[in-house]
Parts: structure tokens; C-alpha cells; sequence
């Protein structure tokens, strides 16, 4: 059983700030999801009010067709990973693993094992004296051990080297295909998860700047290089970004490119060239000055 | 492995077509679950399952319920007549314009060919 | 899940402090005995062990409540407890906890006496309480499961202070925030308070008015924590 995401209008502020701004949007059930947004865009936010850790200011969450907050049916179904592990200083990690038993969907052998796999000393030992790869890796065993139909890594593996987020990846990979679920993770390290995502959502500013099926959204965008004057003539679409070189320009289009563009591109001499998820993503978050 | 030119799904069906037609899998063969696919290319099941999908609507695969996915037994006689239609578009004429440009004559370039035949020949 | 889940909340939020709580025994009955065994080279006559069930045994585990708000709540809905369930485990787990130290407090007060009445010596009790003598087990107890049970009340909730608010009104509502403990005292007229009310000619309640309204004190300081926690937003700990 896996649970669907429906956001409604979703306010959330912190005073005067709206962290949250009548965002929409819908996570279908039973896929990965990509959540994309620079620093301060809003993401853990949404992954909070998703997982009723913060109650909405004003608009609705609804998972799986219900409010989960203070939900005693849906809690336990919902898995909010952070990077912290929310544990007290003084937790130890035998602990940690055993509240997992509070959830009905824990599996307390595949824990260990990804325990063992990801090497995490675990015996007599507090978590916070843990490295901070560990500590990460800890926290995203937690995840992956709870099935929980709704689970959510919220930049979680950020302390973890590159071959532990490789094999984090696997793994990840691996047990949704054995036990399919809902998964929402919000990552800056787009080029590296984006293969995982089936559908990816763009906010800035607490909206929704976009969200769609992660090929199509690639497919929208390109990247057109050759001499200026030309490429001001053909480049008739949105164009996100420029960049100059001498007598060479790239603008970079983005938009429903319709099928002759590309005939158009290259009959006009032009090179078309692609451009990648996180390239786009920069380019289409980047109407503002860079938040500090 | 996958780069950005198009979307992934159309890669891996690509991909397939290239094995098919280079004869390493064969009509009749199984190929990799959707599963085994992503496992294996490190990518969501859903965009190898895509993938798969514009390959049975090509009628280059076909699927047996419970089974799973099989090369058609035309696929490669398909494929290959395919290729064939474009050969003349898509590797000559690119070839002839690229001699052009750097100043090849195409007799020399008729040339090496025949001297390829040759050497195919013994 | 096969049991309520606030039981298995204040199951699992005991064995979470059993190590801590072992470690306060290890430390402080050997610490009381030896004063014990001093007292009886000198003085002889007074209870040790009073001092103790005034002391530690009452410090010890309003730390332990002020924790259990900041502490441990967050780790509770991250594994998918909800905050009502969470105060219902800890309601009982808190609850359990003093009518155990009561239990226990009655048991060294026997062992002590014992020890008196082998070296021979008188043994008295020198604060006001419920009760006459230690022998009366359900009014000792009572006496100090709910002065225990009102002290716990109170640190539960200065911790959802500081946890809800900012720390600048948690701090200004400590004192409001500890006045059930000291009404609890002062209904039951125990320790210091009893003493200084003694004196000042004051006799409490019946006894049947006495706990019945320290019980509701404590229900009181429990429905507030209640409201604070029911909402509370799980913020992300900064690293």
C-alpha cells in the first residue's frame, strides 16, 4: 500500500515570513520524487508539514486523502529523515534502532544488515560520537529499514562521502523495486539522484516553480550555441540564460520547444545541445540575487 | 553512461536496438527485466519501463504475460532495413559534407573505401 | 499495533532512562548508607535516609521530568508517535516512576529502622508528614507518591516551556510553572513547608481534601502540558 501527496494552498509562516506560499502541488503515489530548491526555497518546510511535524498556517496536506497531522493512523506510515536524526545527545544508537520497532511496516533484520553494509559502529556507542558520515548513514538506515509507505529523506545523506551516497543509491534503489513505496527526497545533489527520480518538483520562495515527469522536463530544455546574430534570430523561445564568448553566444531555451525547433535549429547552422536537470534548475531559479 | 541529449527511456530502447541489430541479443531472446535494467544502469524502474514500452510499440519487443519482455521475431530484420533506409542520410551524406569542408576529394574518399572492400575481401 | 501505544511509549521511554536511573542508585545509596553509618558514630537518633527522600530522591527525578518534553518527544514522532500518544505514555511512565521512588523510599526507610533498632538506638523522623511512623505503608506512599508525582508535573512542564516558547517567558513562568509542587507541599504539609506552617500554628485539611485536591493539582499541570504539546511544531536541532 503506498500513499499519494496532495498539497493544497499550503501556507506555512514563521512570523511574518511566509516559508510557504499557497504552494500546490501533488506527489502521486507510489513513485520517487525529486524535491529541487536552493537554500531557503522552502523545501524542508513542505517536508515538515508533509510529515506532521509543523501544522500548516493556512491551505491542507493530505496524505493519502487525510490530514496527517496528529493522525494516529497515518504517523506511523509517514518517515521524515533529517539530517540530525532529532535524538538526544545522550541516545545511544542501540536505541535509536529499537524505537524503530514503534512503527508496524519496521524490518529489524534488513537494519542490521544495512547496519553491517554501511559499517556503522553501533554497539555501546552515543550517536552523537558518531562521525558525521556515520551519523548520516545511521539516520538513512533509519529510513530505509522503516518501509514506511510514505518516506522522506530530507537532504539526508548530505554528511556522506561519494562511495557511501552510491551505495546509499543502490540501496535505495533496490528495496523500492522489492517493496514499492512512496519516496519524496530533497537533494542539492541533482546530476547525482536525478536518474532516481520518476517525477521532479521545482520550489523557490515557498511556491512551486515547476513539476513533472523528470525526462519530460529535460526534454524541454536546450541549449543553442553559434554566432550571436544568428542565434538571436532562431531563439524564439524562452530564453533562461546567455553566455558570450567572442563571436560565439549560448542561449539557453526553455519551454514546449514544438518538433520543428530543433529542424529549425540546425538548418540555421546553429549546434543544438542539451542541457541537464541541474543546469535548468539553476537557470530557472535564478531570478533572484543569491540568498546569503 | 546516459548523457543529456534525450530522454533517458529513449536511450536504453536505443540501446537495445543497437544490441539486436549487432546480433547480440536475438529474436525469440528474453531480454532484462525492467527491474534487472535499472538495477543494473543505476536508474528509476519506471524509465527502463518506458523504455521498454516505445520498443513494443515499435513491435520491436513483444511481452509474454508473467514471462516477460521478448525480442519480436522480426525485430531484426526490422531494424536492420531501418538503419539501412537512413544509411544514405545519416552516415554518407554527413560524411560527404564533412570531406567537403575540410577540402577532401571525394575520389580519395572512393578510394579508401574500395581499399576497404579489399581488405575485407581477404 | 497489538498494544495501545501509550503503553508502549512509556515502556520504551522507561527502558530509556533505566541506565540513568541505575547509575543515580549506584551513587546515591552508597552515599546515604555511608552517612548513615557517620551519623550513627555521632548524632544516632535522626533518620538519614528522611534526608535523602527529601533530597536527591526528589531533585533527581524533576531533572529527569524537564527532560522529557525537549528531550524526547522530537525522537517520538520521528518514529511515528503522535504528541497526544507521546503524553499519554509519558503521563503513566511519570506516574509508574513515583509511585515506584515511593515504594522504594518506604522500603529504606524499613531497612534503616532495622538498623537502628539492631545498633540499639531510637530512630526518628524529624519533618512533618501523612504519616506517624514508616510502618504505615499506604500513607507513606501516598505522601510521597504524589509530592513526587506534583514535583515531576511541574519539571514536565517547565521543559514544554522552554521547548514551546521562547526561553525568555519559560524562564519568567518557572515560578508559576512550580507553584502545584509547592501547593502540594504545603496541602500535605511536608518537609520544610510543613515545618514553617507547623510553626506558624497552621493545621492542614482532612485528609480526604488534602489528596484529593493535590490530585488535582497534579491533573491540572498535566492538562497544561497537554495543551502546550499538542500542536508543538518539531523543529530540527541545530547540529
Amino acid at each position: 500500500m503506498t500513499l499519494g501527496i496532495e498539497v493544497q494552498d499550503l501556507t506555512v509562516r514563521f512570523g511574518d515570513v511566509a516559508a510557504l506560499d499557497a504552494l500546490s502541488l501533488h506527489f502521486e503515489s507510489g513513485k520517487v520524487h525529486g524535491l529541487l530548491g536552493r537554500n531557503g526555497a522552502g523545501k524542508s518546510t513542505l517536508l515538515a508539514a508533509l510529515a506532521a511535524y509543523r501544522r500548516p498556517t493556512s491551505g491542507r496536506v493530505l496524505v493519502g486523502g487525510e490530514d496527517p497531522f496528529e493522525n494516529p493512523r497515518l504517523m506511523p506510515q509517514i518517515c521524515l529523515i533529517r539530517e540530525t536524526l532529532d535524538v538526544y545527545d545522550t541516545e545511544t544508537c542501540r536505541s535509536v534502532l529499537s524505537l524503530g520497532a514503534l512503527r508496524p511496516t519496521w524490518d529489524a533484520v534488513y537494519a542490521e544488515e544495512l547496519v553491517e553494509k554501511f559499517e556503522i559502529p553501533v554497539n555501546r556507542r552515543w550517536v552523537t560520537k558518531l562521525s558525521r558520515g556515520k551519523k548520516a548513514a545511521l539516520a538513512c538506515v533509519v529510513g530505509l529499514a522503516s518501509r514506511a509507505p510514505l518516506t522522506i529523506f530530507d537532504e539526508a545523506y548530505l554528511g556522506m562521502d561519494a562511495p557511501s551516497r552510491a551505495a546509499f543509491y543502490d540501496e535505495l534503489l533496490a528495496d523500492y523495486m522489492r517493496h514499492p513505496r512512496t519516496i519524496v527526497i530533497s537533494t542539492h545533489l541533482i546530476e547525482e539522484f536525478s536518474g532516481l527520480f520518476e517525477q521532479v518538483a521545482i520550489i523557490d520562495s515557498g511556491r512551486l516553480v515547476l513539476q513533472g515527469e523528470t525526462d519530460e522536463i529535460r526534454a524541454r530544455g536546450a541549449s543553442v550555441i553559434e554566432p550571436a546574430e544568428v542565434v538571436d534570430r532562431v531563439a524564439g523561445h524562452a530564453v533562461v540564460a546567455e553566455r558570450r564568448l567572442g563571436p560565439t553566444k549560448s542561449a539557453t531555451v526553455y519551454g514546449d520547444l514544438g518538433a520543428d525547433f530543433e529542424e529549425n535549429v540546425r538548418s540555421a547552422g546553429l549546434e543544438l545541445g542539451p542541457v541537464s536537470l541541474q543546469d535548468l534548475f539553476i537557470h530557472l531559479t535564478a531570478n533572484r540575487s543569491v540568498k546569503p | 553512461m546516459f548523457d543529456e541529449r534525450s530522454p533517458i527511456y529513449q536511450q536504453i530502447a536505443e540501446q537495445i536496438k543497437a544490441q539486436i541489430v549487432g546480433g547480440e541479443i536475438r529474436p525469440g531472446d528474453q531480454v532484462m527485466s525492467t527491474n534487472q535494467y535499472a538495477e543494473f544502469y543505476r536508474i528509476n524502474p519506471a524509465t527502463a519501463a518506458k523504455g521498454f514500452h516505445q520498443l513494443v510499440e515499435e513491435g520491436v519487443l513483444y511481452k509474454k504475460r508473467g514471462i516477460g519482455m521478448f525480442v519480436s521475431p522480426d525485430a531484426y530484420d526490422r531494424l536492420r532495413s531501418q538503419r539501412r533506409e537512413r544509411f544514405f542520410a545519416d552516415v554518407v551524406d554527413p560524411m560527404v559534407a564533412e570531406a567537403k569542408l575540410i577540402g577532401i576529394d571525394l575520389a580519395d574518399v572512393v578510394t579508401r573505401i574500395k581499399a576497404n572492400e579489399e581488405d575485407d575481401g581477404r | 499495533m497489538t498494544t495501545a501505544p501509550a503503553i508502549r511509549v512509556a515502556l520504551q521511554v522507561s527502558r530509556g532512562f533505566a541506565p540513568v536511573i541505575a547509575i543515580f542508585l549506584a551513587i546515591v545509596i552508597p552515599v546515604f548508607v555511608g552517612v548513615g553509618v557517620v551519623s550513627s558514630i555521632t548524632d544516632g537518633e535522626a533518620s538519614a535516609w528522611e534526608i535523602a527522600a527529601t533530597g536527591a530522591f526528589k531533585w533527581f527525578p524533576f531533572a529527569l521530568a524537564v527532560l522529557v518534553t525537549p528531550a524526547i518527544l522530537p525522537m517520538y514522532v520521528t518514529h511515528g508517535i503522535t504528541r497526544h500518544q507521546f503524553v499519554a505514555g509519558a503521563m503513566l511512565t511519570l506516574g509508574a516512576f513515583a509511585l515506584a521512588v515511593a515504594a522504594f523510599l518506604n522500603l529504606g526507610y524499613a531497612v534503616e529502622a532495622a538498623i537502628h533498632q539492631a545498633a540499639g538506638r531510637p530512630y526518628e523522623l524529624r519533618s512533618p508528614h501523612l504519616f506517624e511512623s514508616w510502618t504505615e505503608v499506604p500513607l507513606v506512599v501516598a505522601e510521597y507518591a504524589l509530592l513526587l508525582a506534583a514535583l515531576l508535573a511541574c519539571g514536565w512542564l517547565i521543559g514544554t516551556l522552554y521547548y514551546r516558547l521562547h526561553w525568555l517567558w519559560a524562564t519568567l513562568l518557572i515560578p508559576a510553572a512550580m507553584a502545584p509542587a509547592a501547593g502540594a507541599e504545603l496541602l500535605l504539609q511536608t518537609s520544610w513547608t510543613g515545618s514553617w506552617t507547623e510553626s506558624m500554628g497552621w493545621t492542614r485539611p482532612s485528609l480526604a481534601v488534602a489528596l484529593s485536591v493535590t490530585t488535582l493539582l497534579i491533573g491540572a499541570t498535566v492538562a497544561v502540558v497537554y495543551t502546550l504539546t499538542r500542536s508543538v511544531p518539531i523543529k530540527l536541532k541545530a547540529t
